[in-house]
């Protein structure tokens, strides 16, 4: 039954003017536009990125020492100081991409060199009573900005792995830099300590966001959100009330729910084979989207099945006639792209006024999630946020599928 | 009993769309439900499926309570809609087929039950065809092809006769009687008098969602309480005449249509005066052509009790 039911459904998708000019070919239309359109003016931001400047002072043992250094070596380069500048003393990287140049000097040099803004960050690292103390200091006005949580993520990482490692303990505190303005410490310390929250990444938003880059990812996460009149499809097609020949199904003998995944099989198969040929496509042109081949098509799949899951469920919740199913169709995801930032500056601050006033919504919002998860893979140091992008996509996800297994089981007259 | 229907109740808010609607329909034959554009024959027949609830009642089809899961059911059960229910994408071969496959799962049967139900509304050089490239009536065809492909015990059919050329018609009403004569159960609703005339054993007339009479054609049309009409083609006749076959005994009432030339006079119940109303016009030399005797029709029935037409165009 599956293979017939799959077999047909298939060929009426794709022989449908609906089903192939509008769920295949506009779509992947529209990928190549933007393809076009941000090809020469986006760059791979990771590979243009400034390590962050961090001086650090160690005291301890020359082993604790050695560690430090061999994991600093992995994720930035040394550097030494002239005229009062932090340089690299080696240009070569190995290849690797490099978050921080850092530089040891001592703990007065260090102190100078933070309050002069000289550096981003100062690290105290004392490993002096079997108890490896980090102490990370981060300019108050840096403190927006997406350099310090690089240095945290970065440390907090080393925390991780000698933890592992180890099996010891690594004190990693936060401190605002003292000597300046005091009323900034509290906000500050709380802000860094969230990392990974909502907060501190809208900041991060306003301070460093490079609109070509979001523009670009917005309009890759729109394209996703678009296959949510895929979803619609698939219900509607199978609703009694929509149309005869669905009418005609609903009599037979097969049910609802094996009909309906059938479809969802038929239809979700050719949009996210045209989602990974769109990445391609990009990856081919060496736009700025990150190389994390696994993490982008597990990003892409799963915003692909929350926008098909979405239409489903609101087809599935409401009755609906077909100009209204056209209007959500097309309302939905202009609206999640309005909201996630793909019209302009305008666009961008509302997305940003969202995140600080309506955070649900942007957790709603799949253009949001998947631009956030795609920002977060190319310009983040560590998986951290994006693991928390795809749990939010995941329970997205399964909270669709609920409400689309309830919607399909309700009479709808 | 193929399909009962008990006290069916189906309100959509103020309105009533089916107002306590009792059916019964028996092995082996055609059951009409009659009624104008709007009177509730669609919804009884998705109340029947239930495609949509009902606020009352109950329906029982081959003895078991119908539901919307009972795929059981489902499987005896043909539908052929008033809308043409097929895919433009596919030809008349593939749609056949793919809904036959959603009951006949052995591909040799269904590929057979395909061939049978082409040849069956006589489409087999239509059958790589696409519905768009087919005339109405051979889409409706195409449509009760779809219906019956697997073979129900029970065949509901909707309208399927709206919007079609005489030829596609005749062609549609012989394949029911046929499916009729192969011991099918069909249920059929229609506006059309004369179709249930043809091809009804029993039927029930609706009106505003309520049954109306039911029974035989003839048990409903001996309901009438007019008698027969007699119409006759005549270029000449004085206002006295018509007066005078006006008075006669037996008849109910007399009128001349001048602009077509038709006499028309109608007679009482079991009060056939023809012989005295043909001895009037000989005695008067009133020559006259196409002389027909009609009998009240399911219309008439359907004027007395509701004062309108079955079909607004009659």
């Amino acid at each position: 039954m599956f293979k017939h039911l799959f077999s047909y459904i298939s060929k009426i998708h794709v022989k449908s003017k609906d089903g192939f000019l509008f769920s295949l070919l506009l779509p992947f239309a529209l990928g190549l536009v933007f393809l076009f359109a941000f090809e020469g003016l986006v760059i791979d931001e990771s590979k243009s990125f400034d390590p962050v400047k961090v001086a650090i002072s160690i005291q301890g043992n020359a082993l604790e020492q050695k560690e430090v250094m061999n994991f600093l070596n992995e994720v930035g380069i040394e550097g030494k100081l002239e005229n009062d500048e932090i340089v690299q003393v080696n240009t070569d990287t190995d290849g690797k991409e490099k978050y921080i140049l850092y530089y040891f000097g001592e703990e007065s040099t260090v102190q100078k060199l933070l309050k002069e803004g000289k550096i981003d960050s100062k690290v105290d690292i004392d490993n002096r009573d079997n108890q490896m103390d980090i102490s990370l200091y981060i300019h108050p006005l840096k403190a927006s900005d997406i350099n310090s949580q690089v240095v945290y993520q970065v440390f907090n990482s080393f925390n991780s792995s000698y933890h592992t490692t180890k099996d010891a303990t690594v004190r990693l505190t936060v401190q605002a830099f003292q000597g300046r303005d005091l009323n900034f410490v509290e906000p500050l310390v709380n802000r860094v300590r969230a990392l990974g929250s909502e907060d501190v990444y809208i900041n991060e938003y306003k301070e460093r966001i490079n609109p070509e880059v979001h523009y670009f990812f917005v309009s890759l996460a729109y394209i996703c959100l678009y296959f949510m009149s895929v979803g619609i499809q698939i219900i509607r097609k199978n609703e009694g009330y929509s149309s005869a020949t669905s009418k005609r199904l609903m009599i037979s003998p097969v049910g609802m729910g094996k009909r309906v995944f059938t479809s969802f099989i038929s239809l979700s198969i050719p949009a996210l084979a045209l989602m990974y040929l769109l990445l391609f496509f990009y990856w081919k042109s060496d736009i700025g989207l990150s190389r994390d081949y696994g993490s982008v098509i597990l990003l892409i799949s799963l915003g692909t099945l929350v926008s098909i899951f979405l239409g489903m469920a609101v087809a599935s919740l409401f009755k609906m006639t077909d100009d209204r199913a056209d209007g959500i169709s097309m309302a939905i995801p202009i609206v999640g792209a309005l909201t996630g930032g793909l019209m302009g500056v305008a666009s961008l601050q509302l997305k940003i006024w969202i995140g600080e006033k309506i955070p649900f919504f942007n957790i709603i919002n799949p253009v949001a999630l998947v631009t956030d998860g795609l920002y977060q893979l190319s310009l983040y140091p560590t998986y951290n946020q994006f693991y928390q992008t795809i749990s939010y996509l995941t329970v997205y996800l399964i909270i669709l599928v609920v409400l689309t297994a309830v919607g399909i089981r309700r009479v709808k007259e | 009993m193929i399909v009962e229907m008990k006290d069916i109740v189906k309100r959509y808010k103020e309105v009533v769309a089916l107002d306590y609607l009792n059916l019964e329909v028996k092995e082996g034959e055609i059951y009409g439900l009659l009624g104008p554009n709007g009177c509730g024959k669609t919804t009884a027949i998705n109340c029947m499926l239930s495609l949509i609830s009902f606020d009352n009642g109950g329906v029982k089809l081959f003895g078991e309570k119908m539901s919307r899961t009972n795929n059981r059911l489902k499987e005896k059960i043909g539908l052929v809609m008033q809308d043409i229910g097929v895919y433009d994408e596919l030809t008349v071969r593939e749609n056949i087929d793919y809904f036959c496959g959603l009951y006949i799962k052995d591909k040799k049967t269904r590929k057979a039950y395909v061939e049978e139900a082409i040849e069956f509304v006589g489409m087999k050089k239509f059958e790589k065809y696409k519905p768009k490239k087919l005339s109405g009536g051979l889409r409706r065809r195409l449509n009760l092809a779809c219906g019956i492909a697997h073979k129900p015990e029970l065949i509901i059919l909707d309208e399927p006769t709206v919007a079609v050329d005489p030829q596609s018609r005749y062609h549609i009403l012989e394949n029911i009687k046929e499916l009729a004569r192969n011991g099918k159960t069909v249920v059929y609703t229609t506006h059309y008098m004369e179709e249930v005339e043809e091809i009804c054993d029993r039927l029930t007339i609706m009106d505003k969602g309520k049954t109306l009479v039911m029974g035989t054609v003839d048990e409903i049309t001996e309901m009438s309480l007019k008698g027969e009409i007699v119409e006759a083609k005549i270029y000449d006749i004085s206002d006295a005449l018509i007066k005078e076959i006006g008075n006669t005994e037996g008849v109910d009432s007399c009128e001349y249509d001048a602009v077509n030339s038709i006499l028309k006079v109608g007679f009482n119940k079991g009060a056939s005066r023809l012989i005295e109303l043909l001895r009037i016009l000989n005695e008067n030399n009133i020559s006259f052509v196409d002389l027909t005797v009609k009998k009240p029709s399911l219309n008439d029935v359907f004027l007395e009790i509701t004062g309108k037409e079955l079909r607004d165009n009659v």
